[in-house]
């Protein structure tokens, strides 16, 4: 399989292997129903502890973004992504008090700040927005 | 979802004295079933006495220890009769052991590429190395002691005991504690882990928490003589001409919120890796 971790990295590792599978999905590199590695498998190849796999499997699972079949084995969910509302819009918000705190500080113009925001916004949009490709990717 | 663990390994309070020395302190810990702890601290901080306590090769002189199953200890000088050949001692230690795993002895011996016929003197450090540890596996311990794994070792053969270890974990009921004076090198693996410093046990956590707990802030304050407050969870603080760096340990968000609202030229957070971290709790001892 495709990840790759930085032990080292201020990234937990479980973390760094929920994103690595959530950008394989929004790339096309995983296509919905594709198997992948199980806890065991992955963590010889990575030569990460299993207990961290497992953690990062229980978090996609529960977000609906993997799901196991037991006997069969993991895969990529083909139902979209079941991640709460709430969540969703608390995670925005929090990135965008910081968005807020920074502008002060730095005593930008709030109307330059809208229309910057506006011009990211359309620019995003036209890419597609949450229905395409994932900006980071 | 809450899952009860069973204890492997329960220290509490444990002490050791030698001659008036005490190697030792109030050490009170514990490593569950399924888990892999990492006991680090720089050399003479007492890693080997507490290895050795946990194996009952050293007297406690305070405190309770409790092993829950079948230890396995392999020595930071992994001494072997270096005149027999690999299979003479393979054939003492089976004869010494309880337990004797003939099948993954045997399977273990084929992985790491060792024949029976060598003598154990002409082996190279890697492979002695891992020939001991593979003897200890073989005599099936639930709770593996290693002093200094990756000791001396070269890198294929790092991946090769990494690989070993990463086996041995598997069923999840087995536990693994490291004695290491470094954490780089096997970050990937551990759960949690202990820093010993002069005998004392100075944070026992997970390597999540700590990396969520420490980071740096380096600010350039707009003001000259602002004052930082020694807020709690700030162990550190460094002037370096206009900007100030603040060393955080705990409370990680509300420190930041609050440095973040001091009127700035320059404002960052700098998150650190585990590695980092350690050298951080280490050098948080000479603050104090």
């Amino acid at each position: 399989m495709f990840v790759h971790v930085d032990a080292n990295s201020h990234v937990p590792i479980y973390h760094q292997i929920i994103q690595q599978i959530k950008s394989a999905a929004a790339t096309g590199l995983l296509a919905p129903g594709d198997k992948l590695l199980s806890v065991r498998e992955l963590s010889r190849q990575i030569g990460i502890n299993p207990n961290t796999i497992a953690r990062a499997y229980q978090e996609l699972e529960r977000d609906g973004i993997i799901e196991t079949i037991r006997g069969v084995g993991t895969f990529l969910s083909s139902t979209p992504i079941r991640i709460s509302n709430e969540d969703k819009k608390e995670r925005v918000k929090k990135i965008l008090k910081e968005l807020f705190t920074e502008a002060y500080h730095l005593q930008y113009d709030e109307d330059e700040l809208y229309r910057v925001f506006q011009e990211e916004f359309d620019k995003w949009k036209s890419h597609g927005g949450s229905e395409g490709k994932d900006v980071e990717s | 979802m809450l899952k009860a663990r069973n204890v492997a390994v329960a220290l509490e309070e444990i002490g050791i004295q030698k001659k008036g020395r005490t190697i030792l302190k109030d050490i009170s810990l514990e490593v569950y079933e399924g888990e892999v702890f990492a006991l680090l601290g720089l050399e003479g901080s007492g890693k080997t006495n507490l290895l050795k306590a946990i194996m009952g090769l050293n007297q406690i002189t305070e405190g309770i220890k409790a092993v829950s199953s079948q230890l396995g200890y392999v020595s930071e000088t992994r001494a072997l009769y270096d005149r027999m050949t690999v299979s003479e001692i393979e054939a003492l230690c089976k004869g010494l052991s309880r337990e004797w795993n003939q099948s993954l002895f045997s399977e273990l011996l084929n992985k790491i590429m060792i024949d029976g016929k060598s003598i154990v003197g002409s082996l190279s450090k890697s492979k002695k190395s891992l020939l001991y540890i593979t003897l200890t596996l073989a005599t099936n311990p639930r709770i593996l002691l290693i002093d200094e794994p990756m000791e001396g070792l070269d890198d294929l053969t790092k991946e090769t005991l990494m690989s070993l270890l990463l086996s041995f974990m598997e069923d999840g009921k087995n536990s693994l504690i490291l004695a290491s004076r470094t954490i780089v090198e096997i970050a990937g693996i551990i759960d949690r882990f202990g820093v010993l410093n002069k005998g004392k046990l100075i944070y026992n956590g997970s390597v999540d928490d700590a990396i969520a707990n420490y980071c740096r802030v380096r600010i350039v304050p707009k003001k000259l003589d602002v004052e930082i407050p020694n807020l709690n969870g700030i162990y550190g603080l460094e002037r370096d001409g206009r900007s100030i760096l603040v060393r955080i340990n705990q409370d990680k968000e509300e420190i930041i919120d609050y440095l973040r609202k001091i009127p700035h030229d320059f404002f960052d957070v700098i998150p650190l890796g585990i590695n980092d971290v350690y050298k951080e709790m280490l050098r948080e001892e000479m603050y104090l």
